[in-house]
């Protein structure tokens, strides 16, 4: 990824930790859902996050818009330490740093018109100064994500999954933001819908010309839309890799299970289901050393013990693994 | 019954659903048969009516709201839809099992798995409470959990998700049941677990001969345990053949949409193939063929007359007034 070298999003070591309440006894314990995480952002880049449900990347995606605060670790933002922003330097930020959420049923307000729900970013920044421009403002970011004026003073119960999308991303980019977290933008609609939001996604990212965050569990989205995917599990990244090369050539043993765990829609080109055993450990009782050691087929003494760290085993290609 | 005969047909079903808003015309004209010890797929988006027409084969459909107006469901010759419901008790979990789509709704949190387990053997056989038990535990062995006995005394709530399915699959299994109709089972699991389910279904079929109907919208599960597919679109099957012949040759507009709508994993592409317009609303679903409004090669007859369900090349069935040539994908 030469083409891309300035960047935007720099995580430091970043760590979540959440209480929860363990057993009978309500025992306090804690969870780590963003164990120790770093990684770089460029602007202009698409990069995409997958992992299983749990394994912290929709955690990952509300602290980097910071709508929650990390336990540790740093976010620098343009040159600038995010991570600590308070009161009104934090409401100014949001104009740059925007999110798309995964459920259109519940992302939008009810009670507002698209109208009102469009105009409020504009009202907050004060962006325009007449109604009228106001208006012209929101009908043209209607009009960029496939949607008609007449659709203005309609509310989100009239709209099918896929235009309440639309409308969530509308909203998001209305400001013109520099960076946005998409998390699952289309894991709640159905496949012919879902193709017409991603081709929109794809078309916006020239239009718009923002960097994104994808999180998606779906290794197919992730492909169509990253220039670069990380794989997180149990709150850590294990692999980062340029797209095409990850899609040639997985390196973690993670990784390879999880492309191997795709169904294929060739019916000729079957994979050879296997029934392996095991869980996904429990994130308030972690495995000692590798967290993927008890499921991993390479596994050895060495990974009982410590958790290996990311490294760069070709120009652009980092894993998390002793075996590679 | 013949080795390798037909283990269920479904005639012309049509099942309305009477709602405040008006009637809900779910489905229409449904047929397709299943062989014994085969998967079928049935695939379709929100709405298309695929689980009604599982809730439809097992008479678990609500009714009302539910109508079955007309129609046969042939298992083993005989017609469910004639059936009472007490002989439906008998064949339910004994002849035909389904497995649902969220575990954790489908388990009865205050009784452990060994209660529910042992409840529906003891119900369909006249065993003591001990045999039952020793039955639950090698339906458990069945689908691999790793200590069964265990796993017994637990409540679904201790459970994780993958395993919660594999003890619905047992308990489906626990009387050794001859159709196993499994309604999007794996939607709520992670991939890897997915993987392992699937697995699980295949292996059940090699040893216990067993027939699936397996309900999905995701074409790459179809793909990979089927071995033929019913396409529902909006209350209708559009399309029902082998799964070469469905994916490598669709002759319906609306299956070679859809199979094109999927981003591919194995190469870049610049776009997708996209379906214009949205699912239609089935309280007024457009006239004629349902598909009309979006499709591509959309005829004047499309408007007025719905098609039927024909065989149009050796055992590859379609419901289209122009259906594609057929040539390779």
């Amino acid at each position: 990824m030469n083409q891309y070298n300035n960047p935007i999003i720099e995580v430091k070591n970043l760590l979540k930790e959440f209480d929860v309440i363990k057993g009978f006894w309500a025992k306090k314990a804690k969870i780590k859902a963003v164990n120790d995480v770093s990684f770089t952002i460029n602007e202009g880049e698409a990069v995409g996050l997958v992992g299983e449900s749990g394994c912290g990347k929709t955690t990952t995606g509300r602290i980097l818009v910071r709508l929650m605060e990390p336990t540790a670790g740093k976010i620098i933002f343009a040159g600038k330490d995010i991570s600590i922003l308070k009161g009104n330097k934090l409401k100014q930020l949001r104009r740059e740093l925007q999110m798309v959420f995964q459920d259109p049923f519940s992302s939008l307000n009810p009670r507002m018109t698209v109208y009102d729900i469009l105009k409020r970013p504009l009202e907050i920044f004060k962006i325009a100064k007449t109604s009228e421009e106001k208006k012209q403002i929101a009908l043209k970011a209607l009009q960029d994500v496939g949607l008609k004026s007449e659709h203005l003073t309609r509310y989100p119960h009239e709209f099918s999954g896929g235009q309440r999308q639309r409308i969530a991303i509308a909203r998001a980019l209305i400001l013109k933001p520099r960076f946005v977290v998409l998390d699952e933008p289309t894991s709640a609609l159905d496949v012919s819908v879902q193709a017409q939001i991603l081709n929109l996604l794809r078309n916006l990212r020239k239009e718009y010309s923002f960097t994104y965050l994808l999180i998606s569990h779906d290794l197919s989205v992730v492909r169509f839309l990253s220039d670069k995917i990380m794989v997180m599990y149990m709150g850590k990244l294990v692999e980062v890799a340029p797209t095409s090369e990850l899609f040639k050539e997985p390196l973690h043993p993670y990784t390879k299970l999880l492309m191997s765990s795709i169904p294929n829609p060739n019916p000729r080109n079957r994979k050879k289901l296997k029934l392996i055993e095991g869980d996904i450990p429990s994130l308030l009782n972690p495995p000692p050393g590798c967290f993927f050691a008890p499921r991993c087929p390479l596994r050895t003494p060495e990974c009982d013990k410590t958790f290996p760290k990311l490294r760069e085993v070709k120009k652009g290609h980092l894993v998390a693994c002793f075996k590679v | 019954m013949k080795k390798n005969g037909k283990i269920l047909e479904v005639q012309n079903l049509k099942v309305y659903f009477d709602t405040e808003e008006g009637i809900v015309k779910a489905l229409e004209d449904v047929s397709f048969s299943l062989k014994r010890s085969e998967i079928l797929g049935v695939i379709g988006e929100t709405g298309s009516g695929k689980s009604v027409t599982a809730y439809t084969i097992t008479r678990l459909l609500p009714q009302p709201p539910g109508m079955i107006l007309e129609g046969k469901v042939l298992f083993e010759g005989e017609d469910l839809l004639k059936k009472s419901e007490n002989e439906m008790l008998d064949i339910r979990g004994e002849k035909i099992s389904m497995i649902f789509q969220e575990p954790m709704t489908a388990l009865n949190p205050v009784f452990t798995v060994e209660e529910q387990m042992t409840d529906v053997i003891s119900y369909h056989e006249k065993i003591s409470k001990k045999q039952a038990a020793e039955k639950a535990i090698r339906a458990l062995e069945l689908v691999k959990i790793p200590d069964p006995s265990l796993v017994m005394k637990k409540y679904p709530h201790e459970l994780s998700g993958g395993m919660r399915q594999r003890v619905m699959i047992a308990l489906a299994l626990s009387c050794e049941p001859e159709l196993l109709i499994a309604d999007e089972p794996t939607t709520a699991l992670d991939v890897t677990i997915q993987a392992q389910i699937l697995a699980l279904i295949l292996e059940m079929r090699e040893k216990l001969g067993l027939s699936v109907i397996m309900i999905t919208h995701n074409f790459g599960i179809v793909s990979e345990i089927c071995d033929s597919v019913a396409v529902m679109y909006a209350g209708n099957i559009v399309e029902f053949s082998s799964i070469y012949n469905v994916f490598e040759n669709p002759l319906h507009p609306y299956t070679e949409g859809l199979l094109k709508a999927i981003p591919p994993l194995d190469k870049d592409v610049e776009s997708l193939n996209v379906i214009p317009g949205v699912v239609p609303n089935l309280i007024h679903p457009p006239s004629g063929c349902r598909f009309h409004p979006r499709c591509s090669r959309k005829l004047d007859i499309c408007e007025k007359k719905p098609p039927k369900l024909v065989e149009l090349t050796d055992g590859h069935f379609v419901a289209c007034h122009n259906p594609l040539g057929g040539g390779k994908r």
